[in-house]
């Protein structure tokens, strides 16, 4: 017995300890953040050229972004780009409110050609990284069904065959909308996020678990609400609909996820998943216009990954992964983009992370007195229009030395 | 592969601050917090709910225009019309109500046996014994889900037979069987009400003439009817979310229950009047007296008319006579709840209504006979009011009125709030829902009841 555990423990060894600094170094490139975050940016005048907005599809630095199959998806499901752009943004905005008051605060380099919007960390796969490869695909799934029920995408089509009902008996409620956007919001997330994730290494299989994990947040939180009508509170009629939930909601469930995200590392036998992702299987129908990868595809999810700590639960499909801890994020580290805490404003009054104590990492903090200028005194004009007062207010605040 | 050569530039910015933009760049993303645009609400809301309910509804339309069209031809003899109701009744409870067919048919026997016992046995309060059997019958066997589901069908058959039976308490004469069967399961108003008379019912037979115009009311109460349950079940829920204030978020949900309830009594009016009932029968609320309300009874009045008549013709009058003016107001908020099933809740908001209007009918009576002023529960005729101070030769007249609605409107607000779409809407809302949904609001409309009781008793 003992000499088994023992080979056991050896041949763990022999697997963890070679690949992790290996993979890493050797396939530098793959697996490292995605360049089409940068798609965020993409309207912004002082970076690229000045565009119209409804002319993205055509913007040559819009297509410096994309990967080659990404371009094609976009080629062919035109409306695409203005909802994943959507998304991107909508991503960047959740990560920093999430994380307004940490001292990595989710911030974005001035998009340049060639650059990855969130900067180096992402070459770690710590929990931020995590995080970002989450939300951001999870914004993608978001945005796109949100685009398709606004009929801005031509190639999604609501699916109205399920709509036959039973005159008698018990009725099982049944969905009569288009239930579908959110199904094509996944597939599109997959296609297009996923593109170069192959999964073959550990970071690879990582951005895939997390990217998965925030499109299942997003599906699973769309939720079928109903309402009972009858004689004074009776049930004689029950009437539902579908709710798609508030960007906010998922941000909310990643960062809870984020905070119990596990580590892992990959184990030898990769396992299918068995039912996790019911919705991938009906692909056949109203499917993204795009081309099979073959075989490898079927295989690309159907991966477990093993957490660090045997003794803790291998992660489910909602839950964050991460391979390395995270580095301090206090001082300034530009080999990690990292740009620490210095400057930062912090809450002299709070004991959490946006304390003074703790963002500043112990290095002390200046107490400033600044005018702030805000719309004050907003009135409502009929019909429909604010104004509102500039209003100067004195305001203290404390920023890390 | 493609594309790779651009991961590779990441190294020029080793040792290089100016590659990363300062902290404050960085809360350039203004976070617009998302609302679900109309196109959405159209879409994931709207549209299947109606959608849901026009399906729903084609059966009984159907069975309540084969009525009318029975009434209408001359060659259908008397017999024969009524077989037709009762058989339109069968389908539409099998398709509607099957939980409760078969009890229902069961029920109908008995009560129409119970009407052959000599008129001892079938006087005063025994008319309502096979009733409250029944009731607590379903209350006690019937799973809670299918009982919630049937309660109201229930409830018209219920109301239907004691009205039939104190009619007939001092006659011996019996009602004819056809008569009485196309009474209890008349397809027209089985499922939504609302409770009609039996005079009412056999006249329906007597009726010839085709009136073409009244498929336009039909029409437009339809068309109100949906639009009150599009603002039920998804404006409601738009205009507020949950996070709002919890006085908002109680006004929103009571809104949502008094908008559900006259989606029910449009369609119900709708499909009355296809029934071919009479139109100045067919209006069965007033929404607009219940949002602005002039005061608790009148609410209560205008809530639903049929079953108010009902309640003040065969329960609160009969019961004045023995109780006096409480005693009977208390007896008819009981029968209400008993109607409306043993649910704690219903009965909790039943009585703490009935509590209330007796409290504000009782306060304002004193306050109008004291000023002699038009500030009563009930509105003064406009030709002979005979308080001298009315609303147009007063301001202050109309500013308690005024006063009174906004207080009518918070009870409102505070007793309609629990009628949600929770969890327990299918299976009827529990004891413990009551309780901290009020505990929530800290019971603020008892304790505003309480002071205005106060009120009453130290100006009496």
């Amino acid at each position: 017995m003992m000499t088994m555990r023992l080979w056991m423990m050896l041949g763990a060894l022999a697997v963890a300890v070679p690949t992790l600094p290996a993979e890493v170094r050797t396939n530098k490139n793959r697996g490292r953040g995605s360049m089409w975050w940068g798609i965020a940016k993409a309207g912004e005048p002082n970076n690229l050229l000045p565009m119209p907005a409804t002319s993205l599809h055509m913007d040559p630095t819009v297509y410096a972004t994309l990967r080659r199959k990404q371009r094609r998806l976009a080629r062919d499901n035109p409306g695409v780009l203005m909802a994943v752009a959507r998304g991107a943004n909508m991503a960047i905005a959740e990560c920093q409110h999430q994380f307004r008051n940490r001292r990595w605060n989710c911030s974005t380099k001035n998009f340049l050609r060639g650059k990855n919007l969130f900067g180096k960390i992402v070459d770690r796969g710590c929990r931020e990284t995590a995080f970002i490869y989450a939300i951001t695909s999870a914004a993608v799934t978001h945005s796109i069904a949100r685009a398709c029920s606004e009929g801005s995408i031509q190639s999604c089509s609501c699916d109205y065959s399920h709509q036959s009902r039973g005159p008698t008996g018990v009725r099982d409620w049944e969905w009569g909308g288009c239930s579908d956007n959110i199904g094509y919001g996944f597939r599109f997330s997959r296609e297009f996020v996923d593109t170069g994730e192959r999964g073959r290494n550990l970071r690879e299989k990582m951005n895939l678990h997390n990217n998965e994990a925030g499109r299942t947040h997003v599906s699973a939180e769309m939720r079928q609400e109903c309402k009972c009508h009858g004689m004074s509170g009776s049930c004689t009629v029950k009437t539902c609909w579908m709710r798609l939930p508030s960007f906010r909601s998922i941000g909310d469930n990643l960062k809870d996820r984020f905070d119990g995200a596990s580590r892992v590392m990959v184990s030898n036998s990769d396992r299918a998943r068995g039912v996790s992702n019911a919705i991938s299987s009906n692909s056949a129908s109203n499917s993204v216009h795009a081309q099979r990868e073959g075989l490898s595809r079927r295989h690309r999810y159907n991966f477990q990954l093993k957490p660090y700590n045997p003794e803790h639960k291998p992660p489910g499909v909602k839950d964050l992964v991460y391979l390395e801890p995270s580095p301090p994020f206090c001082e300034k580290n530009p080999k990690l983009g990292i740009l620490g805490t210095h400057g930062r404003q912090c809450n002299d009054t709070s004991i959490g992370v946006d304390g003074c104590d703790l963002m500043c990492c112990g290095r002390g903090y200046k107490t400033q007195e600044i005018i702030v200028v805000e719309r004050c005194n907003c009135t409502f004009h009929w019909c429909c229009e604010v104004k509102c007062q500039l209003c100067k207010s004195r305001k203290t605040i404390h920023t890390c030395l | 592969m493609d594309l790779m050569p651009m991961y590779d530039d990441d190294s020029e910015c080793a040792g290089d601050q100016q590659c990363f933009s300062t902290n404050m760049d960085d809360y350039d993303y203004e976070y617009v917090q998302e609302q679900e645009s109309l196109v959405e609400l159209y879409q994931y809301c709207i549209s299947p709910t109606l959608n849901d309910t026009l399906w729903y509804l084609i059966p009984l339309t159907i069975a309540s225009f084969t009525c009318n069209v029975a009434a209408r031809i001359n060659y259908i003899p008397h017999k024969m019309f009524h077989s037709i109701t009762a058989s339109t009744g069968i389908y539409v409870l099998y398709n509607y109500a099957y939980e409760c067919f078969f009890l229902l048919l069961f029920y109908v026997i008995l009560s129409y046996l119970f009407l052959h016992l000599p008129k001892k046995h079938r006087q005063g309060t025994k008319v309502f014994l096979p009733s409250i059997f029944l009731i607590l019958y379903c209350e006690v066997f019937m799973h809670a889900k299918d009982w919630n589901k049937i309660r109201g069908v229930v409830m018209i058959a219920v109301m239907k037979a004691i009205s039939l039976t104190v009619d007939m308490s001092d006659t011996d004469k019996i009602v004819n069987v056809h008569e009485y069967i196309g009474y209890m399961l008349c397809g027209i108003t089985a499922i939504f009400g609302p409770w009609t008379s039996f005079e009412t019912y056999t006249n329906l037979y007597n009726e010839k003439k085709w009136k073409l115009w009244w498929f336009f009311v039909v029409i437009s109460y339809a068309i109100v009817g949906l639009f009150c349950l599009s603002i039920s079940n998804c404006w409601t829920n738009w205009i507020l979310s949950d996070n709002a204030a919890k006085w908002m978020v109680a006004f929103r949900d009571a809104f949502g229950f008094r908008t559900s309830h006259y989606f029910v009594c449009f369609i119900s009016s709708a499909i009355m009047l296809l029934g071919g009932y009479p139109l100045t029968q067919s209006l069965l609320t007033k929404p607009l007296e219940i949002e602005v309300p002039r005061s608790l009874v009148q609410v209560v009045v205008s809530w639903n008319m049929p079953m108010h008549n009902w309640l003040k013709t065969y329960v609160f009058r009969p019961g004045r006579k023995q109780l006096g003016r409480f005693g009977a107001i208390i007896l008819t908020y009981l029968a209400s709840s008993l109607l409306h099933g043993l649910n704690f809740q219903l009965a909790a908001v039943l009585l703490s209504l009935g509590f209330y209007t007796y409290i504000e009918y009782q306060l304002r009576q004193l306050l109008a006979t004291e000023f002699n002023a038009c500030i009563g529960s009930k509105q003064c005729s406009a030709y002979k009011c005979e308080h001298l101070r009315t609303t147009y030769n007063c301001y202050w007249v109309v500013l308690v009125n005024g006063a009174f609605s906004i207080l009518a409107i918070f009870h409102l607000a505070y007793l309609g709030l629990m009628f949600d779409a929770s969890e327990t809407q299918e299976t009827g809302y529990s004891y413990q829902h009551t309780i901290n949904k009020w505990s929530e609001l800290n019971f603020a409309s008892h304790w505003v009841a309480c002071t205005t009781y106060l009120a009453y008793y130290l100006i009496r």
